[in-house]
């Protein structure tokens, strides 16, 4: 029998995927929408910041503002970056988030992260990376300035503690990620305060310092 | 054997097609009896010997069944191709929905050729010269394009208006979003002045940065300053050669 040249049941396949990853393609590359991974979200506001590639140190399921929601903390040399992802219509897209430079010397670099629906607690994200190889406790307190009359006296709302082996480890160098639902940031304003100790093993203060890279994200 | 017995035959061991298949594997059969019918006709047969003779001629239904039924063999394939489909028709829809992401499209594109000549080039009053540049560089994997500058006056001082563009190195790509926040333009004794005003989008962005000049100057300097990246731009002025 001669054969027939009816298509087969891969060819057919084959012929439709293509047909997807093209319109994929194209949906990524012109409209910047149909993200299939979130991860491409995050490349998405790596560009609108121009971080440079970064790679994952972790990522969070942060469901208390989009059931979707996913936090990653990303770095390269210059850059520790947390920013978010979630799904929608679209696909996956960014949830902004906070580059923080880290091209200074500096024991520490840290930054915070406030984000907020309407309707829902708020999340409170404090990150950074800990560039003095002698710090082995990191004490992480966000407070806040309560102005009565004249006099501003300091209220703390949340402290945490982490030492050496809690800090998280990527490309030979040390990160940290808190997390909290306790930070009513709308409550406090530019009030908002959060200072990062570290400390050696012998108990000294190896620095202290106010955080002031941060942002807030707050969403419909 | 008539034509659907023939058919019947062939088809009854492709119970696993999906009914779309065996309509094709069914159509193509028919296609296949026809064109040889045709041939025979023709040449003057009469049409149901031609048909018998055709049938006759295509081979055992069985054997031509069992091989069909070897091309349509597995279930991945089947389910991938599906998934294929719905995941093109979700794309479009949200392509649909993002199209108004085209003018940004659309701007990255337009920027490299044709960047505008009009923003807020009106800040700058009494332009005594102005030039026409390429100056271009490279900031992560964008392109600063310094295309034009004029001298002219600006809040009741003689100034220099540089206007810049900036644009992802691919087609569609997206550019820095601060990218002109992050930049300073400079005369020669390190005075600046403030951004003179800017447009853009996801796909392109266009400024105006200004700063004092006084005459015998020759030359101001873009800066450019972010995350691990330092990029700076010495721009003449128009006549500046000819004051030095």
């Amino acid at each position: 029998m001669k054969k027939t040249k009816m298509s087969s049941r891969r060819r057919r396949t084959l012929r439709r995927v293509l047909i997807a990853a093209a319109a994929v393609l194209l949906a990524n590359r012109i409209f910047w929408v149909g993200f299939l991974f979130p991860i491409q979200a995050i490349r998405h506001y790596e560009e609108r910041q121009g971080t440079g590639r970064t790679a994952v140190v972790r990522r969070d399921w942060a469901p208390e503002i989009f059931k979707t929601g996913l936090v990653y903390l990303t770095e390269n040399k210059n850059v520790t970056m947390l920013s978010g992802a979630r799904l929608t219509l679209y696909g996956w897209m960014e949830n902004f988030g906070v580059p923080l430079d880290c091209t200074e010397e500096e024991p520490i670099h840290g930054g915070w992260w406030g984000m907020s629906r309407q309707g829902r607690d708020p999340l409170f994200y404090v990150f950074g990376r800990v560039d003095d190889p002698r710090i082995d406790l990191l004490t992480v307190q966000v407070w806040y300035e309560d102005w009565a009359g004249f006099k501003a006296v300091r209220r703390d709302i949340f402290s945490w503690g982490l030492e050496r082996e809690d800090l998280l480890e990527k490309d030979g160098r040390s990160y940290f990620l808190l997390k909290s639902r306790s930070v009513k940031f709308g409550e406090y304003g530019s009030n908002l305060r959060t200072t990062v100790t570290g400390v050696d093993l012998a108990g000294n203060v190896i620095t202290k310092m106010e955080l002031d890279g941060g942002g807030f994200s707050s969403y419909s | 054997m008539t034509r659907q017995e023939f058919l019947d035959q062939v088809l009854s061991p492709l119970g696993r097609l999906t009914a779309q298949e065996r309509e094709n594997v069914r159509r193509e059969l028919e296609e296949h009896v026809e064109d040889r019918m045709e041939a025979l006709l023709e040449m003057g047969w009469d049409a149901e010997l031609a048909e018998e003779r055709c049938l006759e001629a295509m081979g055992d239904p069985a054997e031509i069944g069992r091989e069909m039924a070897r091309q349509y063999r597995g279930k991945g394939w089947l389910w991938l191709g599906r998934a294929a489909v719905v995941l093109t028709v979700v794309v479009c829809i949200q392509a649909l929905l993002g199209v108004g992401m085209l003018g940004a499209a659309w701007d990255s594109l337009t920027v490299r050729f044709n960047p505008p000549r009009t923003i807020s080039i009106g800040e700058l009053k009494n332009v005594e010269a102005e030039e026409e540049l390429d100056i271009r560089a490279e900031i992560g994997n964008d392109i600063l394009r310094i295309y034009q500058v004029s001298v002219g006056e600006k809040d009741g001082q003689r100034a220099a208006m540089v206007l810049a563009c900036a644009y992802d190195r691919w087609p569609f790509g997206i550019v820095v979003d601060s990218l002109f926040g992050r930049s300073e333009l400079w005369n020669e004794r390190g005075e600046t002045g403030t951004s003179g005003g800017g447009s853009g989008n996801s796909g392109a962005v266009c400024a105006a940065l200004w700063a004092p000049v006084e005459t015998g100057d020759t030359h101001v300097i873009w800066e450019y300053r972010a995350i691990g990246e330092a990029v700076r731009l010495e721009i003449p002025l128009p006549g500046g050669e000819e004051a030095a």
